[in-house]
């Protein structure tokens, strides 16, 4: 579902929220403003999820004893619970060079930590664990999932601290990443996946090898999706540095054929391993990110 | 083909500017950061290269575009000569004038004269002739002369120019050279006209009537300036004077030469002046530098009789003008005669002119008396000026008198209390000078004595007072004066301050009378006591024998005047020998105007005596400044709105009259026109 036809939503655009300097403020805003645009109390969430009752066996923690069922049945039931807390989301922000690059105010990399960070605060409020790992071509940084309170403020300190690092390689930090995080858990995965595709396939298949939800956001600038440039242009790669005169008219077409080659192929082969895939502009509001992000887990719960 | 604007030429360069503009987009592309360019390594780069091959389609078109508006610009145009199957331009009559003055006699840097560079001028005009134009040559100075009439045969021209045009030594007169120029050109055969000027344009020949005449609209005015450069320096003698003075019975000749240089401001250079008499050199000076710009000999003729001389300066780029030419005569005192007194009476006039002439070894006159009865053909033989004082003349004598005058003497009336009016009547009347009306005391007239009034003090007979300071005209005092009716012939040469008549004077044939009214002794004046009066005398005498003297001294071009009987010749021989004879017509004159050359000439009646007077070159033309040639253009010229100022931009101005006939260039823009909307449309396409 394209986040554009959804009216309910009211859309936060990235311009703005690039104005916001403090990552958590932004998150929060972003995050409120995406629930109350669902309608719905945010402290009605889904993080202690009713799920049955049963009969009290002994051994049960009495706090989970509903009383008051029993002051009307005289029975002793349990209430049971689905287990939000022992899921944790591990957020991969790709710090490659080419995660700089921006055709206006807002670069694909500013855009990735906004999304981590909404997702972190959303995460968060869920009483979820919530870790984060810069990579390029290795784990730049790392910040294991928790719970902590104060934990939320740490990741986004690291994602205020970050700057580029080298050029990307996806597969090794990917492979070592997946060797770190042997409890299952969720993984976000934002980059430009401007790499090989079969190392980002591999090391996609690592995670779910582990039992990981891989849900991968695909960021790309609004430039990068249309290609409105004009004349003759030296175009110098931001990830290796090689140089290319090209009539960017004339290559126009080749290059949105390529990207949308590429887009197709990483689409399919996400979802021939069981990963969701996510294409975004980053003149695209946050919301549907976030959107996409809860309707992957529901998709999980059910 | 030419160009009105060929600079614009230049801005065909222009055309490569749509190459240079790809060439250097190609070089400078912009360059941008992009994230990666793994998406344009599968680009096919032969999809590129055609779209290069299209714009290169453009490119031409847009380069000759902007040439073809650099074309427009230059104005092209097909000279009318250069058209085929078009006449050549149209027919003209055209006046040559060649300035044959003698400051084109000036030596050029290349050794030859400006005169020679004029005609090589004027020859190159001629070689510009087509078809069937029609030329005339005129060669002038103050004279000007027609060589040939308008004719279309060339050769007579080219001939008149070579052989016919030759240097004078007269003074530039453009007024005369273009006048005659603007009347040959009316009877010309060609709508179009054109009198080209080949001169130096002196800025001294300029002196004419151009500030109210202007040359007819009709005709086109050329001016081929001749020049030399900035080098004009030129010396030349400029004034010179002869003085003759006796010293104890012999008579000594100053000579005094002034030297100038026509360079403004200048000091004079250092130059030799030799003096010559006879042919010999006699003496040298040395004048120039800030000194001494006057040389000054003095020279004791060993003879008696005529002689001839000349004044010389070192020779520089213009010779003519450094020689000064002169004759003087050493000859007995002239005699004079006074009729009646005594030397002994002081009431009588004859004692005061004894008084004043009879200077001993220094005098220049020899004064003889004659008593009464004196005045007969006999007595006034070989006498130069009769003084009428103290004598009231009969009829007789009256009749004498007249034709003694009308040979070439001169008589000076006066009068004292013995004079008796009706034969002075008789004797004025004979002599056509007026008559008495009555003998004035001017207190009783008009309360005090009448003094000197109105004179022309330029006159030689005054200059005295001239040079004796002011107001010594006013101090003689006139108790008593004849008052005389003045004769129609006659001429008044003085007044008192009452309006009648101080000195009169009239010409008879070859000699002179002068009436002077009032008393050459102390009776009716007191001016025969003042300072005044001998050098009074000595002019009225040195007028008096001026009227039969034959003038000395003549400027290249001027006429001299001879006289004699009617029906007599003068031979008169030139420099280099040349012979010309002068008739004397029935008025007793004879004119001789052949001093075209400088030097000494010779002239005699048969059986008389030998006149020498000398000819030189006017030191006027010596000033060899030159006009700026856009204003001698203005001066001759009608100034209407577009008269051209300079020969050039009349050119110029008749090239843009072609071109404005022929218009290419708005075909060219048209072209332009049609080419940019080509242009525009395929580019339309290329980009859709």
């Amino acid at each position: 579902m394209e986040p554009q036809k959804q009216p309910a939503l009211r859309f936060l655009k990235p311009e703005v929220l690039s104005r916001i300097s403090n990552l958590q403020l932004l998150a929060k805003t972003v995050v409120e403003g995406f629930l109350s645009g669902l309608h719905k109390s945010p402290y009605k969430g889904a993080s202690v999820e009713f799920m049955s009752y049963r009969p009290y066996i002994a051994g049960d923690n009495p706090l989970h004893v509903d009383w008051k069922l029993f002051a009307r049945t005289d029975r002793l039931y349990v209430k049971e619970f689905e287990d939000e807390t022992n899921t944790s989301v591990n957020l991969l922000v790709d710090i490659s060079p080419s995660m700089g690059y921006t055709s206006g105010e807002v670069s694909k990399l500013d855009y990735a930590f906004y999304l981590a960070a909404s997702l972190g605060y959303f995460m968060w409020r869920q009483q979820e664990a919530v870790g984060l790992t810069l990579f390029d071509d290795k784990i730049v940084q790392r910040v294991p999932p928790r719970k902590a309170s104060g934990h939320l403020l740490t990741v986004l300190q690291h994602m205020h601290r970050a700057e580029l690092g080298n050029p990307s390689s996806m597969g090794k930090p990917l492979h070592q990443l997946a060797e770190f995080q042997r409890r299952r858990g969720f993984i976000v995965l934002i980059s430009d996946l401007l790499d090989d595709v079969d190392a980002l396939i591999d090391g996609i298949k690592h995670f779910r090898f582990q039992g990981h939800e891989v849900l991968i956001f695909q960021l790309f600038d609004p430039q990068e999706v249309n290609f409105d440039f004009s004349d003759m242009i030296e175009f110098e790669d931001m990830e290796t540095g090689e140089k290319m005169v090209l009539e960017a008219k004339s290559a126009k077409d080749i290059y949105l054929k390529n990207v949308e080659t590429f887009r197709q192929s990483v689409a399919e082969r996400c979802a021939q391993i069981g990963a969701e895939y996510n294409f975004i502009s980053t003149d695209q509001p946050l919301d549907f990110a976030l959107f996409q992000f809860l309707a992957s887990r529901i998709k999980k719960r059910t | 083909m030419s160009f009105i604007n060929p600079l614009f030429l230049a801005a065909l360069a222009t055309a490569a500017l749509p190459i240079l503009y790809h060439l250097v987009r190609r070089i400078q592309a912009k360059q941008v950061q992009f994230s990666s360019l793994m998406f344009f390594k599968m680009t096919p780069k032969e999809v590129v290269r055609r779209r290069r091959i299209q714009h290169w389609l453009l490119m031409v078109m847009r380069c000759v575009l902007l040439g073809l508006l650099a074309f427009a610009f230059a104005r092209p145009f097909i000279p009318k000569d250069q058209i085929p199957f078009v006449s050549q331009r149209e027919n003209e009559s055209v006046v040559l004038l060649v300035d044959n003055s003698y400051s084109m006699q000036f030596v050029t840097e290349n050794g030859g004269t400006l005169l020679d560079e004029a005609k090589n001028a004027a020859e190159a005009k001629l070689g510009e002739a087509v078809g069937d134009d029609e030329y005339s040559v005129i060669a002038f100075s103050d004279k000007t002369i027609q060589l040939t009439p308008l004719d279309s045969d060339i050769s007579i021209h080219n001939n008149a120019v070579q052989s016919l045009v030759e240097p004078s030594y007269r003074t530039t007169d453009f007024y005369s050279a273009i006048r005659l120029a603007e009347d040959v050109l009316g009877s010309a055969s060609h709508e179009k006209k054109r009198i080209v000027l080949i001169s130096d344009i002196q800025q001294t020949g300029w002196q004419g009537a151009f500030e109210n005449w202007k040359l007819d609209a009709d005709i086109d005015f050329e001016i081929v300036h001749l020049v030399n450069g900035d080098e004009r320096e030129n010396n030349f003698v400029d004034g010179f004077s002869l003085l003759e003075r006796r010293v104890e019975g012999r008579v000594v000749h100053r000579f005094n030469a002034r030297v100038s240089t026509s360079e403004e401001g200048e000091d004079l250079p250092i130059n030799t002046v030799d003096l010559e008499i006879e042919g010999d050199k006699v003496n040298e000076q040395r004048v120039g530098g800030d000194e001494l710009q006057r040389a000054s000999f003095q020279y004791q003729a060993s003879r008696e009789g005529t002689f001839t001389g000349n004044v010389k300066l070192e020779d520089d780029r213009l010779a003519i003008d450094n020689v000064r030419y002169f004759s003087f005569s050493v000859e007995n005192k002239p005699e004079l005669l006074s009729v009646g007194g005594s030397i002994r009476d002081i009431t009588r006039d004859t004692y005061y002119l004894d008084r004043a002439f009879n200077q001993g070894d220094q005098a220049l006159y020899t004064l003889n008396i004659a008593g009464s009865g004196g005045i007969t053909r006999s007595s006034l033989r070989n006498q130069r000026v009769v003084f009428v004082a103290s004598q009231s003349p009969t009829s007789a004598e009256a009749g004498v008198l007249r034709r003694y005058i009308e040979e070439g003497g001169s008589v000076i009336i006066s009068f004292d209390d013995q004079s008796e009016i009706s034969a002075y009547n008789r004797l004025l009347g004979q002599l056509g000078l007026g008559q008495i009306s009555d003998v004035v005391r001017a207190r009783s007239e008009q309360g005090y004595d009448a003094i000197i009034g109105d004179v022309d003090l330029k006159h030689p007979v005054f200059s005295v007072f001239t040079e004796s300071g002011s107001g010594a005209i006013f101090r003689p005092k006139f108790r008593q004066y004849a008052r005389v009716q003045v004769d129609s012939s006659a001429t008044v040469l003085g007044r008192f301050d009452s309006g009648d008549p101080f000195l009169i004077e009239n010409e008879l044939g070859q000699g002179r009378v002068l009436l002077y009214t009032s008393s050459l002794n102390p009776g009716w004046t007191d001016f025969t006591i003042n300072e005044m009066f001998v050098p009074f005398l000595y002019q009225l005498v040195k007028y008096a024998l001026s009227a039969n003297e034959v003038k000395k001294e003549y400027l290249v071009g001027e006429g001299v005047r001879f006289e004699g009987n009617p029906g007599e010749e003068w031979d008169v021989r030139g420099p280099g020998n040349t012979l010309y004879k002068v008739a004397v017509d029935d008025s007793g004159q004879g004119f001789f105007n052949e001093t075209d050359q400088p030097g000494h000439y010779f002239a005699a009646k048969q059986g008389g005596e030998q006149v020498v007077f000398a000819v030189n070159v006017n030191p006027q033309e010596s000033f060899l400044a030159s006009r700026n040639a856009e204003e001698a253009y203005g001066a001759v010229v009608p100034p209407p709105d577009e008269v051209p100022v300079t020969v050039e931009e009349a050119r110029l101005i008749e090239i843009d009259d072609e071109e404005r006939q022929q218009k290419f260039w708005r075909y060219v823009i048209l072209l332009m026109v049609l080419l940019f909307a080509t242009e525009t449309f395929i580019a339309n396409r290329i980009k859709k």
